[in-house]
Protein backbone atom coordinates (compact mmCIF):
# COMPACT_ATOMS: atom_id res chain seq x y z
CA UNK A 1 0.00 0.00 0.00
CA UNK A 2 1.37 3.43 -0.77
CA UNK A 3 -0.54 5.66 1.60
CA UNK A 4 -2.68 4.11 4.40
CA UNK A 5 -4.94 6.64 6.65
CA UNK A 6 -6.64 5.76 9.64
CA UNK A 7 -8.82 7.76 11.48
CA UNK A 8 -6.65 10.58 11.07
CA UNK A 9 -8.33 13.66 13.33
CA UNK A 10 -5.92 16.44 13.46
CA UNK A 11 -6.59 19.77 15.78
CA UNK A 12 -5.14 23.38 16.02
CA UNK A 13 -5.06 25.64 18.51
CA UNK A 14 -6.08 29.43 17.91
CA UNK A 15 -6.12 32.02 20.18
CA UNK A 16 -8.98 34.93 19.54
CA UNK A 17 -7.93 38.26 21.02
CA UNK A 18 -10.97 39.83 22.65
CA UNK A 19 -10.91 43.45 23.59
CA UNK A 20 -7.55 44.68 24.81
CA UNK A 21 -5.83 42.17 26.86
CA UNK A 22 -8.06 39.20 26.93
CA UNK A 23 -7.03 36.13 24.46
CA UNK A 24 -9.53 32.92 24.07
CA UNK A 25 -8.38 29.42 23.14
CA UNK A 26 -10.25 28.06 20.36
CA UNK A 27 -9.59 24.77 18.93
CA UNK A 28 -10.20 23.91 15.38
CA UNK A 29 -10.81 20.37 14.62
CA UNK A 30 -9.48 20.76 11.01
CA UNK A 31 -9.79 16.71 9.68
CA UNK A 32 -12.30 15.01 11.14
CA UNK A 33 -11.91 10.99 11.68
CA UNK A 34 -10.47 10.67 8.29
CA UNK A 35 -9.64 7.20 6.56
CA UNK A 36 -8.42 5.90 3.12
CA UNK A 37 -6.07 4.29 1.54
CA UNK A 38 -4.31 5.04 -1.59
CA UNK A 39 -2.58 1.94 -3.83
CA UNK A 40 0.72 2.57 -5.55
CA UNK A 41 0.47 4.60 -9.36
CA UNK A 42 -2.90 5.88 -8.60
CA UNK A 43 -3.91 9.60 -8.87
CA UNK A 44 -6.37 10.78 -6.15
CA UNK A 45 -8.18 14.00 -6.13
CA UNK A 46 -8.72 15.75 -2.69
CA UNK A 47 -11.72 18.15 -2.85
CA UNK A 48 -13.76 20.60 -1.12
CA UNK A 49 -14.60 24.08 -0.17
CA UNK A 50 -11.94 26.86 1.43
CA UNK A 51 -11.17 25.11 4.98
CA UNK A 52 -12.49 21.75 4.18
CA UNK A 53 -8.96 20.56 5.56
CA UNK A 54 -7.74 19.73 1.92
CA UNK A 55 -4.59 21.27 2.74
CA UNK A 56 -4.02 20.27 6.58
CA UNK A 57 -4.50 16.27 4.88
CA UNK A 58 -1.45 17.08 2.56
CA UNK A 59 1.00 18.30 5.19
CA UNK A 60 -0.15 15.46 7.22
CA UNK A 61 0.54 13.01 4.63
CA UNK A 62 4.04 15.09 3.90
CA UNK A 63 4.58 14.39 7.54
CA UNK A 64 4.44 18.82 8.09
CA UNK A 65 2.18 18.00 10.92
CA UNK A 66 1.74 15.10 13.18
CA UNK A 67 -2.16 13.90 13.65
CA UNK A 68 -3.40 14.52 16.79
CA UNK A 69 -5.39 11.11 16.73
CA UNK A 70 -5.14 8.37 14.16
CA UNK A 71 -2.30 7.07 12.11
CA UNK A 72 -1.05 7.86 8.85
CA UNK A 73 1.56 5.32 7.14
CA UNK A 74 3.40 6.37 3.73
CA UNK A 75 5.41 4.34 1.76
CA UNK A 76 5.54 2.05 4.99
CA UNK A 77 7.14 5.34 7.10
CA UNK A 78 5.42 7.78 9.70
CA UNK A 79 5.52 10.31 7.87
CA UNK A 80 5.84 12.58 10.79
CA UNK A 81 8.11 10.43 12.54
CA UNK A 82 10.47 9.24 9.51
CA UNK A 83 10.32 12.84 7.69
CA UNK A 84 13.66 13.51 6.31
CA UNK A 85 13.85 9.85 5.18
CA UNK A 86 10.84 10.34 3.59
CA UNK A 87 11.47 13.57 1.83
CA UNK A 88 14.07 11.66 -0.26
CA UNK A 89 11.26 9.68 -1.54
CA UNK A 90 8.16 11.77 -2.13
CA UNK A 91 7.91 15.38 -3.54
CA UNK A 92 5.37 18.60 -3.42
CA UNK A 93 4.01 21.22 -5.36
CA UNK A 94 2.36 23.92 -3.33
CA UNK A 95 0.92 26.12 -6.05
CA UNK A 96 1.38 29.56 -4.42
CA UNK A 97 4.75 28.42 -2.79
CA UNK A 98 7.76 28.32 -5.70
CA UNK A 99 11.47 26.70 -4.74
CA UNK A 100 12.85 28.40 -7.89
CA UNK A 101 15.41 30.93 -7.19
CA UNK A 102 13.94 34.10 -9.08
CA UNK A 103 17.20 35.84 -10.38
CA UNK A 104 18.57 32.41 -11.71
CA UNK A 105 17.71 30.27 -14.40
CA UNK A 106 15.63 27.21 -13.61
CA UNK A 107 18.69 25.48 -14.42
CA UNK A 108 20.30 26.27 -11.28
CA UNK A 109 17.53 25.22 -9.09
CA UNK A 110 17.54 21.85 -10.79
CA UNK A 111 21.55 21.44 -9.96
CA UNK A 112 21.31 22.69 -6.57
CA UNK A 113 18.37 20.36 -6.02
CA UNK A 114 20.37 17.33 -7.25
CA UNK A 115 22.57 18.32 -4.89
CA UNK A 116 19.95 18.80 -1.70
CA UNK A 117 18.56 15.36 -2.63
CA UNK A 118 22.49 13.61 -2.49
CA UNK A 119 22.05 12.92 -6.34
CA UNK A 120 25.09 11.36 -7.90
CA UNK A 121 26.14 14.17 -10.54
CA UNK A 122 26.28 11.65 -13.50
CA UNK A 123 23.08 10.58 -12.71
CA UNK A 124 21.27 14.15 -12.23
CA UNK A 125 23.10 14.92 -16.00
CA UNK A 126 20.91 12.21 -16.90
CA UNK A 127 17.73 12.99 -14.78
CA UNK A 128 17.84 16.55 -16.05
CA UNK A 129 17.73 15.97 -19.22
CA UNK A 130 14.39 13.91 -19.55
CA UNK A 131 12.95 16.48 -17.31
CA UNK A 132 14.26 18.71 -19.86
CA UNK A 133 12.56 17.24 -22.75
CA UNK A 134 9.69 15.73 -20.99
CA UNK A 135 8.28 19.50 -19.92
CA UNK A 136 9.97 21.34 -23.29
CA UNK A 137 12.33 23.18 -21.12
CA UNK A 138 14.80 23.53 -23.34
CA UNK A 139 13.95 26.83 -24.63
CA UNK A 140 13.72 28.77 -21.14
CA UNK A 141 15.80 27.22 -19.11
CA UNK A 142 18.79 29.84 -18.70
CA UNK A 143 16.60 32.19 -18.85
CA UNK A 144 15.90 34.19 -14.80
CA UNK A 145 12.77 32.68 -13.28
CA UNK A 146 11.55 36.57 -12.82
CA UNK A 147 11.34 36.09 -16.83
CA UNK A 148 9.37 33.16 -17.59
CA UNK A 149 5.64 33.29 -17.98
CA UNK A 150 2.93 31.64 -15.61
CA UNK A 151 3.15 28.47 -17.03
CA UNK A 152 6.50 28.28 -17.88
CA UNK A 153 7.28 28.35 -13.99
CA UNK A 154 4.96 26.09 -13.31
CA UNK A 155 6.11 23.68 -15.43
CA UNK A 156 9.85 23.98 -13.67
CA UNK A 157 8.05 23.78 -10.56
CA UNK A 158 7.18 19.96 -11.22
CA UNK A 159 10.06 19.64 -12.72
CA UNK A 160 12.05 20.59 -10.02
CA UNK A 161 9.88 18.23 -7.40
CA UNK A 162 10.55 15.50 -9.79
CA UNK A 163 14.40 15.43 -9.96
CA UNK A 164 14.72 12.97 -6.93
CA UNK A 165 12.52 10.81 -8.78
CA UNK A 166 9.77 10.34 -5.95
CA UNK A 167 7.44 7.44 -5.56
CA UNK A 168 4.89 10.08 -5.03
CA UNK A 169 3.82 13.47 -6.02
CA UNK A 170 1.90 15.74 -3.51
CA UNK A 171 0.09 19.07 -5.40
CA UNK A 172 -1.80 21.14 -3.51
CA UNK A 173 -3.38 23.96 -6.03
CA UNK A 174 -0.96 23.76 -9.11
CA UNK A 175 -2.98 25.22 -11.92
CA UNK A 176 -3.83 28.38 -9.60
CA UNK A 177 -3.66 31.15 -11.53
CA UNK A 178 -2.74 29.68 -14.71
CA UNK A 179 -4.32 30.45 -18.03
CA UNK A 180 -6.66 28.08 -20.50
CA UNK A 181 -3.64 27.18 -22.48
CA UNK A 182 -0.66 26.76 -19.46
CA UNK A 183 -3.40 24.76 -17.32
CA UNK A 184 -3.81 22.46 -19.95
CA UNK A 185 0.20 22.02 -20.44
CA UNK A 186 0.42 20.86 -17.02
CA UNK A 187 -2.68 18.22 -16.51
CA UNK A 188 -1.02 16.46 -19.85
CA UNK A 189 2.11 16.48 -17.96
CA UNK A 190 1.01 15.23 -14.58
CA UNK A 191 -1.58 12.61 -16.60
CA UNK A 192 1.51 11.64 -18.53
CA UNK A 193 3.50 11.22 -15.02
CA UNK A 194 0.54 9.02 -13.36
CA UNK A 195 -0.39 7.26 -16.59
CA UNK A 196 2.90 6.29 -18.34
CA UNK A 197 5.70 6.55 -15.55
CA UNK A 198 3.29 5.49 -12.62
CA UNK A 199 4.13 8.45 -10.00
CA UNK A 200 1.35 8.26 -7.56
CA UNK A 201 -0.40 11.60 -7.35
CA UNK A 202 -2.05 12.79 -5.05
CA UNK A 203 -3.65 16.76 -5.54
CA UNK A 204 -6.12 19.40 -4.50
CA UNK A 205 -7.98 22.02 -6.69
CA UNK A 206 -10.77 23.65 -6.62
CA UNK A 207 -11.43 23.15 -10.10
CA UNK A 208 -12.86 19.91 -11.11
CA UNK A 209 -12.56 20.39 -14.23
CA UNK A 210 -8.37 19.89 -13.46
CA UNK A 211 -9.60 16.92 -11.44
CA UNK A 212 -11.24 15.29 -13.75
CA UNK A 213 -7.90 14.67 -16.58
CA UNK A 214 -6.12 13.98 -13.99
CA UNK A 215 -7.57 11.77 -11.09
CA UNK A 216 -9.59 8.53 -11.33
CA UNK A 217 -10.18 8.42 -7.63
CA UNK A 218 -11.63 11.62 -5.26
CA UNK A 219 -12.58 12.18 -1.92
CA UNK A 220 -14.34 14.91 -1.01
CA UNK A 221 -13.74 16.92 1.92
CA UNK A 222 -16.06 19.34 4.19
CA UNK A 223 -15.71 20.80 7.35
CA UNK A 224 -12.99 18.42 7.59
CA UNK A 225 -14.88 14.88 7.04
CA UNK A 226 -15.09 13.02 3.80
CA UNK A 227 -18.33 13.57 2.19
CA UNK A 228 -17.66 11.24 -0.44
CA UNK A 229 -15.11 8.54 -1.65
CA UNK A 230 -15.58 7.95 -4.91
CA UNK A 231 -14.19 7.16 -8.60
CA UNK A 232 -14.33 10.54 -10.72
CA UNK A 233 -16.66 8.90 -13.10
CA UNK A 234 -19.01 7.28 -11.14
CA UNK A 235 -19.27 11.31 -9.08
CA UNK A 236 -19.39 13.00 -12.18
CA UNK A 237 -22.56 9.93 -12.70
CA UNK A 238 -24.17 10.70 -9.86
CA UNK A 239 -23.40 14.40 -8.85
CA UNK A 240 -22.77 16.54 -11.70
CA UNK A 241 -25.76 16.62 -13.26
CA UNK A 242 -25.76 19.91 -14.31
CA UNK A 243 -23.38 22.64 -16.12
CA UNK A 244 -23.59 26.56 -15.75
CA UNK A 245 -23.75 28.88 -18.60
CA UNK A 246 -22.70 32.13 -18.46
CA UNK A 247 -23.82 33.85 -21.41
CA UNK A 248 -22.96 38.19 -22.42
CA UNK A 249 -25.12 39.63 -24.89
CA UNK A 250 -24.57 42.65 -27.08
CA UNK A 251 -27.66 43.90 -25.49
CA UNK A 252 -30.57 42.77 -23.00
CA UNK A 253 -32.01 39.86 -24.59
CA UNK A 254 -35.89 39.41 -25.49
CA UNK A 255 -36.47 36.10 -25.74
CA UNK A 256 -34.09 33.01 -24.42
CA UNK A 257 -36.30 30.23 -26.00
CA UNK A 258 -35.16 27.75 -23.08
CA UNK A 259 -35.57 24.39 -23.09
CA UNK A 260 -37.07 22.40 -20.22
CA UNK A 261 -34.47 21.81 -17.56
CA UNK A 262 -32.84 25.15 -18.12
CA UNK A 263 -33.87 27.65 -15.67
CA UNK A 264 -32.03 31.57 -15.59
CA UNK A 265 -29.87 31.26 -12.60
CA UNK A 266 -28.82 34.47 -12.22
CA UNK A 267 -29.30 37.69 -13.98
CA UNK A 268 -27.11 41.41 -14.60
CA UNK A 269 -28.20 43.40 -17.55
CA UNK A 270 -26.63 41.85 -20.43
CA UNK A 271 -25.14 38.73 -18.67
CA UNK A 272 -26.90 35.58 -17.90
CA UNK A 273 -26.34 32.77 -15.87
CA UNK A 274 -28.26 29.49 -16.78
CA UNK A 275 -28.40 26.19 -14.90
CA UNK A 276 -28.62 23.41 -17.66
CA UNK A 277 -30.06 19.82 -16.25
CA UNK A 278 -28.07 17.39 -18.38
CA UNK A 279 -30.53 14.32 -17.72
CA UNK A 280 -32.93 16.84 -19.40
CA UNK A 281 -31.24 18.74 -22.39
CA UNK A 282 -27.78 18.73 -24.10
CA UNK A 283 -25.52 21.56 -23.56
CA UNK A 284 -25.24 22.46 -27.41
CA UNK A 285 -28.10 22.48 -28.25
CA UNK A 286 -29.20 24.99 -25.20
CA UNK A 287 -26.36 27.18 -26.83
CA UNK A 288 -27.23 26.67 -30.57
CA UNK A 289 -31.17 27.70 -29.50
CA UNK A 290 -29.88 31.18 -27.59
CA UNK A 291 -27.24 31.97 -30.36
CA UNK A 292 -29.83 31.67 -33.14
CA UNK A 293 -31.98 34.02 -31.40
CA UNK A 294 -29.61 36.70 -30.15
CA UNK A 295 -26.52 38.66 -30.93
CA UNK A 296 -23.60 37.43 -27.99
CA UNK A 297 -20.78 38.58 -26.98
CA UNK A 298 -19.27 35.88 -24.63
CA UNK A 299 -19.89 32.63 -23.38
CA UNK A 300 -17.97 30.50 -20.80
CA UNK A 301 -19.60 27.18 -19.78
CA UNK A 302 -18.35 25.66 -16.06
CA UNK A 303 -19.37 23.09 -13.86
CA UNK A 304 -21.70 24.06 -11.24
CA UNK A 305 -19.77 25.32 -8.19
CA UNK A 306 -18.18 22.71 -5.45
CA UNK A 307 -20.50 24.19 -2.83
CA UNK A 308 -23.64 22.78 -4.52
CA UNK A 309 -22.11 19.49 -5.20
CA UNK A 310 -21.52 19.28 -1.99
CA UNK A 311 -25.13 20.38 -0.76
CA UNK A 312 -26.57 17.81 -3.40
CA UNK A 313 -24.43 14.76 -1.68
CA UNK A 314 -25.64 15.96 1.55
CA UNK A 315 -29.51 16.04 -0.13
CA UNK A 316 -28.75 13.15 -2.07
CA UNK A 317 -27.99 11.13 1.62
CA UNK A 318 -24.85 9.95 0.07
CA UNK A 319 -21.94 9.67 2.59
CA UNK A 320 -18.49 7.65 2.56
CA UNK A 321 -19.53 5.46 5.37
CA UNK A 322 -22.88 4.65 3.72
CA UNK A 323 -21.40 4.15 0.46
CA UNK A 324 -17.75 2.38 1.54
CA UNK A 325 -17.99 1.70 4.92
CA UNK A 326 -15.43 3.30 7.68
CA UNK A 327 -12.52 2.25 6.08
CA UNK A 328 -12.74 2.04 2.06
CA UNK A 329 -10.28 1.14 -0.56
CA UNK A 330 -9.34 2.77 -3.18
CA UNK A 331 -8.15 -0.18 -5.45
CA UNK A 332 -8.45 0.50 -9.15
CA UNK B 1 29.90 14.70 7.09
CA UNK B 2 31.73 16.65 4.22
CA UNK B 3 29.21 14.78 2.21
CA UNK B 4 26.39 15.92 3.82
CA UNK B 5 27.82 19.45 3.68
CA UNK B 6 28.13 19.55 0.21
CA UNK B 7 24.27 20.82 -0.33
CA UNK B 8 24.65 23.78 1.82
CA UNK B 9 27.99 24.65 0.11
CA UNK B 10 26.00 24.68 -2.66
CA UNK B 11 23.17 26.91 -1.98
CA UNK B 12 25.94 29.46 -0.72
CA UNK B 13 27.62 28.96 -3.94
CA UNK B 14 23.97 29.57 -5.69
CA UNK B 15 23.33 32.86 -3.25
CA UNK B 16 26.41 33.98 -4.34
CA UNK B 17 25.58 33.74 -7.65
CA UNK B 18 22.23 34.98 -7.33
CA UNK B 19 22.61 37.97 -5.28
CA UNK B 20 25.33 39.51 -8.07
CA UNK B 21 21.78 40.23 -10.18
CA UNK B 22 21.24 43.25 -7.31
CA UNK B 23 24.32 45.35 -8.14
CA UNK B 24 22.97 48.44 -8.13
CA UNK B 25 22.04 47.81 -4.26
CA UNK B 26 25.77 46.71 -3.58
CA UNK B 27 26.96 49.48 -5.16
CA UNK B 28 24.55 51.72 -3.44
CA UNK B 29 25.40 50.40 0.13
CA UNK B 30 29.24 50.95 -1.00
CA UNK B 31 28.43 54.19 -1.82
CA UNK B 32 27.10 54.69 1.64
CA UNK B 33 30.41 53.31 3.26
CA UNK B 34 32.73 56.44 1.72
CA UNK B 35 30.52 58.74 3.22
CA UNK B 36 30.75 56.98 6.43
CA UNK B 37 34.48 56.60 5.98
CA UNK B 38 34.94 60.14 5.34
CA UNK B 39 33.12 61.14 8.59
CA UNK B 40 35.18 59.06 10.53
CA UNK B 41 38.59 60.20 8.78
CA UNK B 42 37.60 63.73 9.42
CA UNK B 43 36.89 62.57 13.06
CA UNK B 44 39.63 60.68 13.92
CA UNK B 45 42.01 63.25 12.45
CA UNK B 46 40.99 65.48 14.49
CA UNK B 47 40.84 63.52 17.39
CA UNK B 48 44.56 62.57 17.20
CA UNK B 49 45.45 65.88 16.47
CA UNK B 50 43.89 67.57 19.11
CA UNK B 51 45.13 64.84 21.70
CA UNK B 52 48.86 65.14 20.67
CA UNK B 53 49.41 61.12 20.98
CA UNK B 54 50.55 58.94 18.49
CA UNK B 55 48.91 56.00 19.57
CA UNK B 56 45.29 56.01 21.45
CA UNK B 57 45.07 52.38 22.81
CA UNK B 58 46.97 50.50 20.95
CA UNK B 59 45.95 51.62 17.05
CA UNK B 60 47.77 54.42 15.51
CA UNK B 61 45.79 56.94 13.04
CA UNK B 62 46.46 54.73 10.13
CA UNK B 63 45.35 51.47 12.22
CA UNK B 64 42.42 52.91 13.20
CA UNK B 65 40.95 54.21 9.66
CA UNK B 66 42.05 50.83 8.57
CA UNK B 67 40.66 49.20 11.79
CA UNK B 68 37.01 51.29 10.63
CA UNK B 69 37.02 50.25 7.11
CA UNK B 70 37.20 46.56 8.14
CA UNK B 71 34.27 46.85 10.78
CA UNK B 72 32.40 48.62 8.62
CA UNK B 73 32.63 46.01 5.53
CA UNK B 74 31.40 43.43 7.87
CA UNK B 75 28.71 45.40 9.20
CA UNK B 76 27.16 46.95 6.39
CA UNK B 77 27.52 43.51 4.65
CA UNK B 78 25.12 42.01 6.30
CA UNK B 79 22.21 40.25 4.90
CA UNK B 80 18.51 40.42 6.28
CA UNK B 81 18.39 37.64 7.16
CA UNK B 82 15.89 37.74 10.68
CA UNK B 83 13.37 39.46 8.42
CA UNK B 84 13.78 36.54 6.08
CA UNK B 85 13.42 33.93 8.57
CA UNK B 86 10.72 36.03 10.30
CA UNK B 87 8.77 36.41 7.13
CA UNK B 88 8.96 32.52 6.39
CA UNK B 89 7.25 32.00 9.93
CA UNK B 90 4.70 34.30 9.47
CA UNK B 91 3.08 33.19 5.72
CA UNK B 92 4.04 29.84 6.82
CA UNK B 93 6.59 28.96 4.62
CA UNK B 94 9.08 27.68 7.21
CA UNK B 95 6.67 24.67 7.36
CA UNK B 96 6.80 23.44 4.14
CA UNK B 97 10.33 23.71 4.44
CA UNK B 98 10.12 20.70 6.99
CA UNK B 99 9.11 18.21 3.71
CA UNK B 100 12.56 18.76 2.33
CA UNK B 101 16.01 17.25 3.62
CA UNK B 102 17.74 19.43 4.58
CA UNK B 103 18.16 21.58 7.96
CA UNK B 104 16.13 24.67 7.98
CA UNK B 105 18.74 26.68 10.04
CA UNK B 106 21.71 25.39 7.87
CA UNK B 107 20.26 26.46 4.87
CA UNK B 108 19.29 29.99 5.98
CA UNK B 109 22.91 29.99 7.38
CA UNK B 110 24.38 28.99 3.84
CA UNK B 111 22.17 31.13 1.52
CA UNK B 112 22.94 34.00 4.04
CA UNK B 113 26.78 33.47 3.91
CA UNK B 114 26.61 33.31 0.26
CA UNK B 115 24.84 36.62 -0.69
CA UNK B 116 27.34 38.02 2.84
CA UNK B 117 30.54 37.13 1.15
CA UNK B 118 29.24 39.05 -2.33
CA UNK B 119 28.62 42.33 -0.13
CA UNK B 120 31.22 42.09 1.96
CA UNK B 121 34.07 41.84 -1.13
CA UNK B 122 31.88 44.39 -3.08
CA UNK B 123 32.03 46.89 0.12
CA UNK B 124 35.50 46.05 1.06
CA UNK B 125 36.73 47.04 -2.36
CA UNK B 126 35.35 49.94 -1.93
CA UNK B 127 36.46 50.76 1.56
CA UNK B 128 40.10 49.96 0.15
CA UNK B 129 40.02 51.97 -2.61
CA UNK B 130 38.98 54.84 -0.30
CA UNK B 131 41.68 54.24 2.40
CA UNK B 132 43.73 53.97 0.17
CA UNK B 133 43.24 57.37 -1.73
CA UNK B 134 43.38 58.94 1.71
CA UNK B 135 46.34 57.27 4.19
CA UNK B 136 48.13 55.42 1.38
CA UNK B 137 47.76 51.51 0.59
CA UNK B 138 48.12 48.44 3.04
CA UNK B 139 48.84 44.65 2.28
CA UNK B 140 48.74 42.45 5.26
CA UNK B 141 51.32 40.14 5.04
CA UNK B 142 50.89 36.79 2.96
CA UNK B 143 50.85 34.19 6.11
CA UNK B 144 48.25 36.27 7.46
CA UNK B 145 45.47 36.39 4.55
CA UNK B 146 44.62 32.52 4.96
CA UNK B 147 43.81 33.56 8.71
CA UNK B 148 42.00 36.76 7.88
CA UNK B 149 39.81 34.92 5.41
CA UNK B 150 39.10 32.31 7.67
CA UNK B 151 38.26 34.75 10.76
CA UNK B 152 36.40 37.12 9.08
CA UNK B 153 34.34 34.12 7.62
CA UNK B 154 33.53 32.93 11.04
CA UNK B 155 32.76 36.15 12.53
CA UNK B 156 29.96 36.32 9.88
CA UNK B 157 28.88 33.09 10.30
CA UNK B 158 28.77 34.02 14.15
CA UNK B 159 26.70 37.15 13.33
CA UNK B 160 24.49 35.25 11.16
CA UNK B 161 23.91 32.29 13.10
CA UNK B 162 22.97 35.14 15.92
CA UNK B 163 20.29 37.23 13.34
CA UNK B 164 18.73 33.86 12.11
CA UNK B 165 18.16 33.10 16.17
CA UNK B 166 17.02 36.58 16.17
CA UNK B 167 14.32 36.00 13.38
CA UNK B 168 13.07 32.63 14.98
CA UNK B 169 11.63 34.37 17.52
CA UNK B 170 8.73 34.83 15.36
CA UNK B 171 7.13 31.74 16.28
CA UNK B 172 6.25 33.34 19.69
CA UNK B 173 5.75 37.05 18.95
CA UNK B 174 4.62 39.28 15.44
CA UNK B 175 7.73 41.59 15.01
CA UNK B 176 11.23 40.49 15.49
CA UNK B 177 12.75 44.13 14.84
CA UNK B 178 12.55 45.43 18.36
CA UNK B 179 14.80 42.50 19.09
CA UNK B 180 17.19 42.38 16.00
CA UNK B 181 17.63 46.74 16.89
CA UNK B 182 18.80 45.66 20.33
CA UNK B 183 21.03 42.82 19.06
CA UNK B 184 21.99 45.30 16.22
CA UNK B 185 23.02 47.54 18.78
CA UNK B 186 25.13 46.09 21.46
CA UNK B 187 26.95 44.26 18.60
CA UNK B 188 27.76 48.29 17.53
CA UNK B 189 28.49 49.27 20.74
CA UNK B 190 30.32 45.83 22.63
CA UNK B 191 31.23 44.49 19.23
CA UNK B 192 33.85 47.47 18.59
CA UNK B 193 32.32 48.55 15.42
CA UNK B 194 33.16 52.25 15.79
CA UNK B 195 35.52 52.29 18.45
CA UNK B 196 38.15 49.23 19.63
CA UNK B 197 37.37 47.24 22.09
CA UNK B 198 40.40 48.65 23.48
CA UNK B 199 39.36 52.30 23.90
CA UNK B 200 36.63 51.36 26.02
CA UNK B 201 36.32 51.73 30.16
CA UNK B 202 37.70 48.79 31.82
CA UNK B 203 33.82 47.62 33.24
CA UNK B 204 32.19 47.75 29.52
CA UNK B 205 35.69 46.03 27.91
CA UNK B 206 35.64 43.30 30.50
CA UNK B 207 31.91 43.24 30.11
CA UNK B 208 32.42 42.92 26.04
CA UNK B 209 35.05 40.06 26.91
CA UNK B 210 32.09 38.12 27.84
CA UNK B 211 29.85 38.32 24.93
CA UNK B 212 30.03 37.07 21.96
CA UNK B 213 30.43 40.23 19.82
CA UNK B 214 33.97 41.03 20.07
CA UNK B 215 34.48 37.70 17.81
CA UNK B 216 31.74 38.92 15.09
CA UNK B 217 33.20 42.39 14.70
CA UNK B 218 36.30 43.38 16.62
CA UNK B 219 38.99 40.67 16.80
CA UNK B 220 39.12 40.05 12.79
CA UNK B 221 39.36 43.92 11.97
CA UNK B 222 41.86 43.79 14.66
CA UNK B 223 43.84 40.73 13.16
CA UNK B 224 43.58 42.99 10.14
CA UNK B 225 45.48 45.80 11.22
CA UNK B 226 48.30 44.34 13.43
CA UNK B 227 48.37 40.51 13.00
CA UNK B 228 49.82 38.18 15.48
CA UNK B 229 49.75 34.64 14.56
CA UNK B 230 49.32 34.11 18.74
CA UNK B 231 46.17 35.89 18.83
CA UNK B 232 44.75 34.68 15.39
CA UNK B 233 44.35 31.05 17.00
CA UNK B 234 42.52 32.24 19.94
CA UNK B 235 40.40 34.36 17.98
CA UNK B 236 39.80 31.40 15.82
CA UNK B 237 38.89 29.05 18.58
CA UNK B 238 37.00 31.26 19.86
CA UNK B 239 35.27 32.29 17.36
CA UNK B 240 34.43 28.67 16.36
CA UNK B 241 32.95 28.37 20.06
CA UNK B 242 30.47 30.97 19.85
CA UNK B 243 29.36 29.63 16.37
CA UNK B 244 28.74 26.30 18.24
CA UNK B 245 27.08 27.73 21.37
CA UNK B 246 24.92 30.28 19.00
CA UNK B 247 24.28 27.16 16.82
CA UNK B 248 22.90 25.48 20.18
CA UNK B 249 20.58 28.19 20.76
CA UNK B 250 19.41 28.59 17.46
CA UNK B 251 18.55 24.85 17.02
CA UNK B 252 16.86 24.74 20.34
CA UNK B 253 14.64 27.86 19.66
CA UNK B 254 14.02 26.35 16.19
CA UNK B 255 12.88 23.15 18.07
CA UNK B 256 10.51 24.75 19.80
CA UNK B 257 9.32 26.66 17.56
CA UNK B 258 8.79 23.67 15.06
CA UNK B 259 6.00 22.43 18.20
CA UNK B 260 4.69 25.39 18.15
CA UNK B 261 3.84 25.18 14.22
CA UNK B 262 2.54 21.58 14.47
CA UNK B 263 0.27 23.23 17.27
CA UNK B 264 -0.78 26.05 15.49
CA UNK B 265 -1.33 24.69 12.22
CA UNK B 266 1.29 25.28 10.22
Amino acid sequence: MCIEVNRVSKQYTLWKIKGWTRRERQVIEAVKDVSFRVEPGRALALIGPNGAGKSTMIKLLCGILSPTQGSIRVLEMDPFKDRSRLAYRISSVFGQRSQLWYHLPPIDTFQLLGRIYDIDRVELKKRMKELIELFDLSSFLYQPVRKLSLGQRMRCEIAAALIHKPKILFLDEPTIGLDVVARSTVIDILRDLNRHRNVTIILTSHDTGDIERICEDVIVLNEGKIVLESKIREMRKNFFHSKIIEIEFAEQPNDLNLLPGVRVFDQNGPVVKLEVDLKTCDVNEVVSRIVACNAVRDITIQDPPLESIIQHIYLSGYSAEREAGQNAQIDG
Amino acid sequence: MLKSMDKYMAAAALSAKNYLAYTSEVIFRSGFLVVILFVFVNLWTVTYSRSGAGVIAGFDLRQMLRYLVFTESIVISRPRVHQKVEEDIRTGAVSYTLARPYNYLLFQLSVSFGERMVRFMCTLLVGYAVMTIMIGPYIPGLSALPFLAVTVALAMLADLIGMIAVGLLAFWVEDVSPFFLVYSRLQMLLGGMIIPITLFPSFLRRLSEWLPFRFMVYAPARLFVDFDLNRAWGVAVGQILVCLLLFLIGMSVYRMGVKRLDVNGG
